[in-house]
């Protein structure tokens, strides 16, 4: 897997959904699948295949870290890379979040004109 | 970036923006009942926790769609609802409450600032120009 195409983005805030869809599928050229929440992700996972799996931390049932794990634990998602995207940056929670196996943190708010900027760069960490 | 794409993502967020302002005041609106809904005595957990979710969204989006103070001002009242709602056995008293909500209302008085187009922010009538 060289090249990132497919972006499964779990964020349960409908606004932040549409503007991180059309920066990612505008400005990123990615092929964008939202799910709104941990729970959608578990049952669209596997059919969407991502390259790439965006989690938001702070959701209602399953959170971001409890998505991450119950992804880890299915073959097909095993290996997918993840990157949080999160309004919590301190650095205790950044290290918790990579010890879960995440590549990077996008903090949150973002920039919608940046935000595929920044997915291509986190993405290049995947081998790190 | 091409410019096409670029010149196509800002018309783009500029719609998606401006549904954004249309709906936020009602929001805020939203907000501040709900936290003049708060009981005097005790906490109504549910309704302290469903303040601090939308703070939370609100920052989030806020800050997305360059509403700088908005986000940040919503940023500080998530992190004072979160401080509430750790503390094990705390009584919301009437002028922590008062608090509250003057906290809540101020979110809607970063709508007046110069970043939000005047189509979308809401009128004060309450004091006309003489």
């Amino acid at each position: 897997m060289s090249k990132l195409q497919r972006i499964l983005y779990v964020e349960d805030e409908v606004d932040i959904q549409t503007i991180a869809k059309l920066a990612l599928e505008v400005l990123g050229g990615f092929t964008v699948k939202i799910c709104s929440s941990g729970e959608e992700a578990l049952r669209e996972a596997d059919a969407f295949s991502p390259d790439l799996l965006l989690l938001d931390v702070m959701m209602p049932g399953i959170d971001g870290p409890s998505t991450l794990m119950a992804l880890r634990a299915r073959p097909a998602t095993v290996a997918v890379p993840v990157v949080f995207m999160t309004a919590k940056m301190q650095p205790e929670e950044v290290a918790y979040y990579k010890s879960l196996g995440a590549i990077d943190v996008i903090p949150k708010p973002f920039d919608p004109m940046t935000l595929a900027s920044q997915v291509k760069r986190s993405w290049s960490l995947r081998n790190e | 970036m091409s410019d096409k794409q670029y010149d196509e993502m800002r018309i783009q967020l500029a719609q998606i923006r401006h549904d954004y302002l249309k709906h936020l005041p009602e929001e805020l609106a939203t907000l501040q009942a709900m936290g003049e809904s708060l009981g005097d005595s005790e906490y109504d957990l549910d309704c302290l926790k469903a303040i601090y979710q939308r703070l939370h969204k609100l920052s989030g989006s806020g800050g997305s769609f360059g509403l700088k103070t908005l986000s940040a001002e919503a940023s500080k009242l998530e992190q004072k609802v979160k401080d509430l709602l750790s503390q094990s056995s705390v009584q919301l008293d009437a002028s922590l409450k008062q608090q509250l909500i003057l906290d809540l209302a101020a979110l809607m008085n970063t709508l007046t600032q110069a970043e939000v187009p005047t189509s979308v922010v809401p009128v004060d009538n309450r004091h006309p120009p003489r």
